[in-house]
């Protein structure tokens, strides 16, 4: 595991977080995906916090994905909590939400995330989606060979 | 001359025969008496100077003297008495009558004879003197009466009224120019005529009575018609009375032009009476102290008075209390400068009230300028001001009403918003949340699809089909109610769109507008419209999209795009500075039905059901247009296409 990037995916529906996980089994040239189900839980993670001490287990991410729409914490509070420590001031967070609201990703921009990804319709173009995550935020980075 | 100088007093003071006597001549004989009783006391007083010789010397003045004054007869008597006295006082014997001597007898007798011819000749002279005075006395009175009767007959010819002189029986005797004038006849045609002839026939019966009563010899006023040569009638005026002579002189006035006038003045008078009557205004006239000399009925009913009581009224008596102070000051500087009179004040009324009046009034001039009196009205104007005062509340009450519905709208709008707002999140989260379901439903149905590509039952894969495609319909409703509700409660700001980008923009990013696709031309130069950028891009994607869509099976869509410029009176917002382009979409695919046509804008209204759609796409292009303060609407028949144009305002400074 050592030396792979890693991904975290913060994200509360069940079939987007398989679909997800299938497209990075084909389209993630060895990036290691970590997922959270909840808004809380991501801010555990990121931290080191209860359940996430373990960084060998969970290390810090290369690159979040987060969604909006979750339970406890939202993912607005997820990125505003991130850009306020300075371990993740400069990690890449691309917002990944079924909102095609303009106030949703003029937001996302304004609280520091680096890009927002509308959720495809097509289980399929889950794969596009990750496919442009790594050309975008994560080339150079080593994955899996 | 004597006689008319003492006689008067002395038949006064005396009595009936010293006059009776003295008109019979005694006075000459007391003339004789007196004179001889002189020359006797003169011989008496003279006797040592004459001694006792020519004693009848002294009494010829007496005699001749008696005689020029009293007359010859006198004269007579004044020789006898002389005589008489001579002898008896001076010729001796004394104290007896008769000569002794012969010289005596003589000179007696010379002294008779020429005492007679003294008074003979003293008589002859005073009768022919006194004929002469006569005669110089009766030329001097005519010459007196000459002169009055010329200026009395000037003053008769100048005089503008007619002078008539007539007997008892109404024939006229004399006539003055002015008096043949009036009668329009010639004066000797006025002398043969009679009062009958010159009266009109009406006034005939009261011809005698009114002669009769002049005999009182007074002066008669009457008024007459008079019947002129010519038949024309005139009212005159006349004054007429009896002469000590019996005969009946008259002064004649024509009156006719006064008399119409004075009908002229009382017909206008009556005029403004019933001017003044009939309309509900209080019609005044005053004079300069302001009592009044006329009120009209209106008037005097509101403050209870006669027309009699008119003039004693003191408008300042029923002015309320708080009015009468400045309206007296405004009276006082109307009477002082002439100006007119305008204020409202309040009259106490016979009802008790208080009216409020308008008062007008302006002053009346004479021909030298001078006012004489004021005139004006005076307005109750109670039902105007109760009516202003109702109005007045009305409009407060409807202001507060106004005020109340504003603020209840307020209230509720903000209500309202809430509402909307609530039940927009609440569609947008529902609509939101759905998209996820139908993702996995997609999702999983096109990894099983994938799995299932070896199988080699048909079925399983037409099945897993037909979820995909509900999946994507149901999807598209989502994604469409979606921009629906955001284009409605979403803010649309106005900048300049120039829509030649746009539309080329869209035509080479858009795959379903690729040209292998569809054949989509835009024509000639498209404008810079004041627009929002996101809007249009919703309207003409829908436009575009409905126009590929809606083609029959296997036809490549053909569709051209152009721009109009449009005049201001169609506008929905015309203003001066506003110019208008109407941007059209025309197609040759299978139109729309006309019954359709009217609800074509209509959310959820579909044509066909044979090709896909959610029935909010025209919607939408309706509400974001509007929302761009434009306008939207097609053209179309049935099988030949369809021409849709949105309508909006060109760019600012273009």
């Amino acid at each position: 595991m050592t030396g792979s990037a890693t991904v975290l995916y913060v994200e509360d529906e069940e079939s987007d977080a398989l679909l997800m996980e299938r497209a990075f089994a084909s389209e993630g040239g060895g990036l290691a995906l970590r997922l959270v189900r909840d808004g809380r839980s991501a801010i555990r993670y990121l931290s080191g916090g209860n359940g996430y001490e373990n960084r060998e287990e969970n290390p810090v991410p290369a690159l979040v994905l987060l969604d909006l729409n979750l339970p406890q914490v939202h993912g607005f509070e997820v990125l505003r909590w991130m850009r306020q420590q300075p371990q993740y001031v400069t990690t890449p967070v691309v917002i990944f939400s079924s909102s095609s609201r303009e106030e949703d990703k003029e937001r996302a921009l304004v609280l520091g995330a680096n890009e927002f990804v509308e959720k495809p319709n097509s289980g399929l173009k889950f794969r596009n989606v990750v496919a442009e995550l790594r050309e975008t935020w994560l080339e150079g980075k080593p994955g899996r060979a | 001359m004597v006689r008319h100088m003492s006689n008067p007093p002395l038949a006064k003071s005396v009595g009936y025969s010293v006059e009776d006597a003295l008109r019979k001549g005694l006075w000459r004989y007391a003339v004789a008496l007196g004179s001889v009783a002189l020359a006797a006391v003169l011989r008496w007083e003279l006797n040592e100077l004459f001694a006792t010789g020519f004693v009848f010397i002294t009494f010829y003045p007496a005699v001749a003297l008696t005689g020029i004054i009293a007359g010859g007869r006198a004269g007579l008597l004044a020789t006898v008495l002389s005589w008489l006295a001579a002898d008896f006082f001076f010729i001796e014997p004394r104290w007896g009558l008769l000569s002794n001597t012969f010289s005596g007898w003589v000179a007696l007798a010379i002294f008779l004879t020429g005492g007679g011819l003294i008074s003979a000749m003293a008589g002859l002279l005073g009768r022919a003197r006194k004929r002469e005075w006569e005669a110089a006395e009766r030329a001097r009175a005519e010459a007196k009466l000459r002169l009055s009767e010329e200026r009395y007959r000037d003053l008769v010819e100048q005089v503008v009224d007619g002078i008539f002189v007539a007997d008892r029986e109404g024939r006229y005797l004399d006539v003055n120019p002015a008096g043949c004038a009036m009668l329009g006849m010639m004066r000797e045609e006025v002398l043969k005529s009679t009062f009958t002839d010159v009266l009109a026939p009406e006034e005939h019966p009261r011809l005698a009575r009114t002669i009769a009563s002049f005999a009182d010899g007074e002066v008669h006023r009457s008024e007459w018609r008079f019947r002129r040569k010519d038949g024309s009638v005139f009212v005159g005026e006349l004054a007429g009375r009896e002469l000590p002579d019996g005969r009946l002189q008259g002064v004649l006035r024509d009156v006719s032009a006064r008399k119409r006038m004075e009908e002229a003045v009382r017909e206008s008078e009556r005029l403004y009476r019933a001017i003044g009557e009939s309309i509900n205004y209080g019609i005044w006239v005053c004079d300069l102290e302001g009592r009044n000399t006329y009120a009209s009925e209106s008037f005097l009913k509101l403050v209870g008075i006669t027309q009699e009581e008119c003039s004693e009224f003191r408008w300042g008596n029923v002015l309320h209390p708080d009015d009468a102070e400045a309206a007296m000051a405004a009276w006082k500087q109307c009477v002082k400068t002439g100006g007119p009179w305008y204020r409202e004040h309040r009259y106490r009324g016979a009802d008790g009230q208080w009216h409020p009046i308008l008062a007008c009034g302006v002053p009346v001039r004479d021909e030298r300028g001078e006012i004489v009196q004021w005139a004006g009205i005076n307005l109750d104007i109670s039902r105007l001001k109760r009516t202003e005062e109702e109005l007045r509340k009305a409009k407060n009450e409807l202001a507060e009403t106004n005020a109340n519905l504003e603020r209840l709208v307020t209230e509720r709008t903000a209500k309202l918003q809430d509402l909307v707002g609530e039940l927009e999140h609440f569609s947008y989260t529902l609509t939101h949340d759905m998209r996820a379901p139908l993702r996995a439903m997609r999702g999983f149905t096109e990894i099983v699809s994938l799995v299932c590509e070896d199988c080699e039952r048909k079925e399983p894969k037409e099945f897993l089909r037909r979820v995909m495609t509900s999946a994507e319909r149901m999807d598209r409703l989502v994604t469409d109610a979606l921009d629906y509700s955001r284009s409605v409660r979403q803010e649309l700001r106005l900048e300049n769109v120039d829509t030649g980008i746009l539309l080329r923009g869209m035509l080479d990013s858009y795959p379903e507008f690729q040209a292998s696709k569809a054949r989509i031309r835009l024509e000639g130069d498209l404008p810079v419209v004041l627009g929002n950028e996101a809007g249009l891009t919703q309207c003409f994607s829908n436009l575009l999209g409905n126009a590929v869509k809606f083609v029959k099976p296997g036809e490549v869509p053909e569709i051209r795009i152009w721009a109009e410029m449009r005049g201001n009176s169609e506008t929905p917002a015309s203003g001066d500075a506003e110019r208008w382009v109407r941007i059209w979409v025309e197609d040759q695919g299978i139109g729309i039905a006309k019954e359709m046509l009217p609800r074509v804008f209509d959310m959820f209204s579909r044509g066909s059901n044979s090709y896909e759609g959610t029935g909010i796409g025209l919607a939408l292009v309706r509400k974001v247009t509007q929302r761009m303060g434009g306008r939207v609407g097609v053209e179309s028949e049935e099988g030949k296409g369809s021409r849709f144009w949105l309508e909006l305002r060109t760019a600012e400074g273009r």
